[in-house]
């Protein structure tokens, strides 16, 4: 009854088990420093209205 | 089990387990914005809320997605799969708050409309390192609302447990698409090795589970059956299976749960009409096959769920030899009586 159903989740946590940590992996790998700038990223959504 | 549709049906352990939802979402919240600001005395409150809603959602994920596996792996832990619907929704919240949060901040300035320029203020598709995760995280926010609007039982019902079960596995494409979010976003900024291992640890964590509760599950489909001249199955030795509880055998990919009780042998599906639940892995309470889950009842000869209830489940014959016991592998419509095979030995 609900054998295919089964087969189907069996499938879709094999397909994320393979490329899940690919994708994991590639994303660690093309980090570089991002020059951030502080001020901005820290002031608040007010202060920048406000200014 | 209820006649009627209600918002929730609350019960004492509903209350508990919410209780327990809402107190973590907030004690996180806290601790996460506290120890955040030590850490960046220069960040802003908003900055923090939307890192730690979005952190929070994302722990909560995996612990919606660890829960089903868990509790193959280690039934005493069915009490956390009891309610798991509302920490789902609990967790769509969380996200939408996050996103709502995040668009006001980054998006809300200027000329175009937020939801606009979510979608088109970075469209780099063609990089990985500066690829538009908002847009992954977007959609997970579609597919995860999608999936906190139909859990409930009237969804459930009008769907039917299978077309809801499988509307229901794009919980997994949500969660790939967060991962893809998580990493192709804020991972890229993040310069601590331990904070950046996190998703990595968590996600291994919920393949893993996954990964072993498949195994346990193939082991009892893969289990060979020997089948007697009659057409009967030999299932196992009697006092395999303890007083009111099941044994459960797999027949062709499909699962029936052999019930002892009352000196009796009674065979059922072991598929709850409810969602799909394990009957073979409940036990009878009130002389009702109780399912582990939610607690859907069937009567162990009928496979019918007690008056005024109308759930039914296949039946199965069982019969009994030699201390073995077997079943005939047809099964009957749902909720056909089947006389019990009666236990005549003596107990050793």
């Amino acid at each position: 009854m609900i054998q295919t159903l089964r087969q189907k989740h069996r499938l879709v946590i094999y397909t994320l088990a393979i490329i899940l940590p690919l994708v994991f992996i590639a994303g660690l790998a093309v980090r570089r420093p991002i020059p951030v700038n502080r001020q901005m990223l820290f002031s608040s959504f007010f202060e920048r209205n406000q200014r | 089990m209820s006649l009627q549709y209600r918002a929730v049906s609350w019960n004492r352990q509903k209350r508990i387990y919410d209780s327990i939802i809402a107190c973590g979402i907030a004690g996180y919240l806290l601790i996460f914005t506290a120890s955040g600001s030590a850490a960046n005395p220069e960040a802003t409150l908003e900055t923090l809320l939307i890192r730690g809603l979005g952190s929070g959602a994302f722990l909560m994920l995996h612990i919606v997605l660890s829960i089903g596996p868990l509790c193959r792996l280690q039934p005493r832990l069915l009490p956390l799969l009891y309610n798991r619907r509302h920490l789902g929704v609990a967790t769509f919240l969380m996200g939408l708050a996050h996103g709502s949060f995040a668009i006001f901040q980054f998006h809300a300035l200027g000329n175009v409309n937020p939801l606009v320029s979510v979608l088109t203020s970075n469209t780099r598709y063609d990089s990985l390192a500066n690829f538009p995760f908002q847009q992954l995280g977007l959609a997970a926010l579609i597919i995860l609302f999608v999936m906190a609007a139909t859990s409930h039982d009237f969804w459930l019902k009008n769907l039917s447990a299978p077309v809801w079960k499988g509307l229901h596995m794009f919980v997994y494409a949500a969660y790939g698409l967060l991962i893809a979010h998580v990493t192709l976003g804020a991972l890229q900024s993040e310069s601590s090795p331990a904070l950046a291992s996190l998703p990595g640890i968590g996600m291994a964590t919920v393949i893993g589970l996954h990964l072993a509760a498949a195994r346990r599950e193939h082991l009892i489909d893969s289990k060979k059956i020997e089948t007697a001249n009659d057409g009967f199955v030999e299932v196992c030795r009697l006092d395999e299976i303890p007083e009111k509880r099941a044994k459960i055998v797999s027949i062709g990919g499909e699962r029936v749960a052999v019930f002892r009780y009352d000196n009796r042998i009674s065979a059922i599906s072991n598929v709850c009409r409810h969602q799909n639940g394990p009957l073979g892995e409940g036990m009878i309470i009130d002389g009702c096959v109780t399912c582990p889950w939610h607690g859907f009842q069937y009567l162990p000869a009928t496979g019918a769920s007690p008056p005024p209830f109308t759930e039914k489940v296949p039946t199965y014959m069982a019969r009994i030899g030699n201390g073995t016991v077997y079943i005939n592998p047809a099964p009957f419509p749902p909720g056909t009586l089947i006389e019990p095979a009666i236990i005549t030995e003596k107990p050793l």
